[in-house]
């Protein structure tokens, strides 16, 4: 979850303009682009060996597109790709509205909408900046 | 300055003129020093009645964020584009006459007269509401004027209602806040009543409505939506934009009084009955199962009282139509990229890869949603349920990761009409049920809880209070009690950043504060307010000594001593 940090670090550096905090921000994506990236594409969840598995949590994504607002270098895109594809494959168009009664409330079936909270913004800003690098043009010809 | 474009989609089959409408417009640094001389114009360059406010300024003084009040006319069966324009003149238009006593208030809008004494026709559990001291004027203007008042059912159960009157239009909306300040860990709710004197003998309707709308009349009618009528009633609308209508509705010679309540369906259980001595607008029905109200929660249910002369009921809901689903209208994105007051999202058209955006925009609209009195804007998380968090019961999203806010900043780059309803109905609702109004603890008090059973059973912690959806829902809907509930939360961060766990450096880790510097940043930006940047710099000081010492601040979690 480091990578929460990092993208709030990134508001408050927009308010001071502290030039360490923009140090601070790099030096921890580069932290997590050196240990944390794994073969499969993905950056682990967690470094306990307990808790290191693929982690599909898209606000890495943010932070990697922060590191590159920073520092103009497209290589900290490409960290991200297994996992933007990973977000946005399986693009369904059929609601189902399917129903039923759960202690005091009627459901409407269908998923949490944290998975909306948490991965908008991350995806939205990679989306843009992948865009505008050439890095992604289409979803079947990704380039890592 | 250019004039900006508002868009409204062909929507209704019939004309509205003179349709109050409203649109939140973000502006650049530097740009506008006032909003006065804002006025919406047609594209033939006649102006149409306008007011406007100032919600949120940049910090050399320029204003952020206008809320801009309008009047227009809307075709049928056809879009139309309205245009903000700079060079409005100011002239004196005569404002909404309203009066404020000691006895009440007394409206005058489209021809009719709407008075609110201090006995208002509200009823909890059959108790009455009483208005304590006197009604305020939030704002008034010749476009729309907006009243509050605050109160009690003879003292039980706090509430505030909010009454909003608009030029020309002969009805007002009533938003009716509770506020549970009691004593007790919970209090049961069996009803809240609008009880509408009925001195009409004519005609009674009902309207309830899916796709087509059906009456029910006669001289001793009633309608109830409850759970078992939601479970077999098909239904594919997205139901933040719309679900249908219910409304109530006596008449006589030729004059009428109609209720509709808004978005009822999805805050059910609720009940219409019409006799020859009043209408009951039942906007909570429970007597066979009473409602869980637990301490510190909220809940705010809208009801428009549409006062009418010689009209069908046909024509009555029509009216009750366009309550519950207003014409919106919409910028392009262009008008949101300019100030920078959002990150980077925005493609032009031929950028636009069409599988991702189909993607993210179906991952929106398949999110879940709930229907109930408590629940109507959050969902259950089954994952969290599945793994035991609720101890056995659902656990509810509360906004989790600020949903209102991921869904504003996906409106402004879609113009969706139906992701901005998403975003309005849940942080209504986060406004109201996720978050401490009334706690012994300061700690939770004015704090948002995390994922729970029952929305309130979780903790407060500081890695699970998001703000910015409230500021984005402030600037939407020119609402202050959103902007202060945002204020608010932040000094309860604020409070928990005290706490000696926070002060000792490496003893949270940089998930928790991460996420109280993201919020406490929105609120500095928001207010300029360099009260919001010192708990900042505690923070990022221990990210710099997590840093230097490598074993905890921004590296992900180890185990350490």
């Amino acid at each position: 979850m480091i990578s929460i940090a990092i993208i709030s670090l990134m508001r408050y550096y927009s308010i001071r303009g502290d030039e360490e905090i923009r140090d601070m921000i790099i030096s921890a994506v580069d932290d997590l682009t050196e240990n944390a990236y794994l073969d499969s594409g993905f950056f682990y969840y967690k470094e306990l060996s307990s808790l290191k598995r693929n982690a599909g949590n898209t606000t890495i994504l943010e932070a990697l597109t922060t590191a590159y607002k920073l520092t103009g270098n497209r290589d900290y895109l490409k960290y991200g790709v297994k996992t933007f594809e990973t977000a946005v494959e399986g693009k369904g168009v059929v609601l189902s509205f399917a129903k039923k009664t759960e202690e005091d409330a009627v459901i409407i079936s269908g998923n949490s909408s944290k998975g909306v909270g948490q991965s908008f913004l991350p995806l939205l800003t990679y989306y843009t900046a992948c865009v505008r690098e050439g890095i992604i043009k289409d979803l079947k010809n990704l380039k890592e | 300055m250019d004039r900006i474009p508002v868009y409204f989609e062909k929507y209704a089959n019939f004309n509205r003129i003179g349709e109050p409408c409203n649109i939140a417009l973000p502006l650049p640094k530097g740009r506008l020093r006032e909003v006065k001389g804002i006025v919406i114009r047609n594209e033939a360059g006649e102006a149409f009645p306008t007011q406007s406010i100032v919600t949120a300024l940049w910090e050399d003084g320029s204003v952020k964020w206008a809320y801009i009040d309008f009047i227009c006319d809307l075709p049928e069966n056809k879009d139309i584009t309205y245009y903000i324009c700079f060079d409005g003149k100011e002239e004196k238009a005569e404002e909404i006459p309203c009066e404020i006593s000691d006895d009440g208030l007394r409206i005058e809008a489209g021809g009719e007269v709407f008075s609110f004494g201090r006995e208002l026709d509200f009823y909890l559990n059959g108790k009455r509401a009483v208005v304590e001291g006197k009604w305020q004027a939030v704002r008034t203007g010749a476009v729309a004027s907006v009243f509050k008042a605050y109160g009690s059912h003879g003292g039980f159960m706090d509430f505030e209602i909010t009454v909003q009157a608009y030029r020309g239009c002969p009805w007002v909306k009533a938003d009716y806040r509770l506020i549970n300040r009691e004593k007790e860990d919970f209090t049961e709710f069996e009803s809240l009543c609008l009880k509408i004197p009925n001195t009409g003998e004519d005609r009674f309707t009902i309207g309830t409505s899916n796709c087509l709308t059906k009456y029910t009349e006669g001289e001793n009618i009633s309608k109830k939506i409850d759970a078992e009528y939601l479970m077999y009633d098909a239904n594919e609308h997205f139901a933040e934009s719309f679900y249908g209508t219910f409304f109530g509705d006596c008449s006589e010679k030729g004059r009428g009084t109609a209720a509709t309540v808004y978005q009822v369906y999805q805050n059910f259980s609720a009940e219409i009955c019409i006799d020859n001595r009043e209408m009951n607008i039942k906007i909570l029905t429970a007597e066979d199962k009473p409602l869980k109200f637990f301490r510190g929660m909220a809940k705010t249910s809208t009801v428009f009282i549409h006062k009418h002369r010689g009209i069908s009921k046909e024509e009555v809901n029509l009216r009750s139509l366009m309550f519950q689903m207003p014409d919106r209208g919409i910028l392009p994105y262009r008008v949101y990229e300019k100030p920078g007051c959002f990150p980077d999202i925005f493609l032009k058209k031929e950028e636009r890869i069409r599988e991702v955006e189909t993607s993210l925009t179906h991952k929106f609209d398949s999110r879940g949603r709930a229907y109930g009195f408590i629940h109507w804007g959050d969902n259950i998380d089954w994952h969290y349920t599945s793994q035991g968090r609720g101890l056995g019961r659902a656990v509810w999203v509360n906004n989790e990761y600020d949903f209102g806010h991921a869904a504003f900043v996906y409106y402004v780059k879609t113009g969706l009409r139906r992701v901005l309803d998403g975003m309005l109905v849940s942080v209504r609702h986060q406004m109201d049920t996720d978050i401490v109004h009334c706690s012994d603890d300061p700690l939770r008090l004015d704090g948002q809880v995390t994922h729970s059973a029952d929305h309130v059973s979780g903790k407060v912690e500081i890695s699970h209070e998001w703000v910015e959806g409230l500021l984005d829902y402030y600037h939407l809907t020119a609402d202050k009690e959103a902007l202060d509930t945002a204020l608010r939360m932040g000094d309860n961060i604020i409070r928990h950043l005290e706490q000696p766990r926070y002060k000792q450096k490496g003893g949270v880790n940089a998930r928790e504060t991460g996420w109280a510097l993201r919020s406490l940043c929105a609120l500095y930006s928001e207010t300029n307010d360099e009260r919001w940047l010192a708990p900042c710099d505690g923070i990022v000081e221990h990210l710099r000594h997590g840093k230097r010492n490598m074993a905890c601040g921004l590296l992900p979690i180890r185990i350490t001593r």
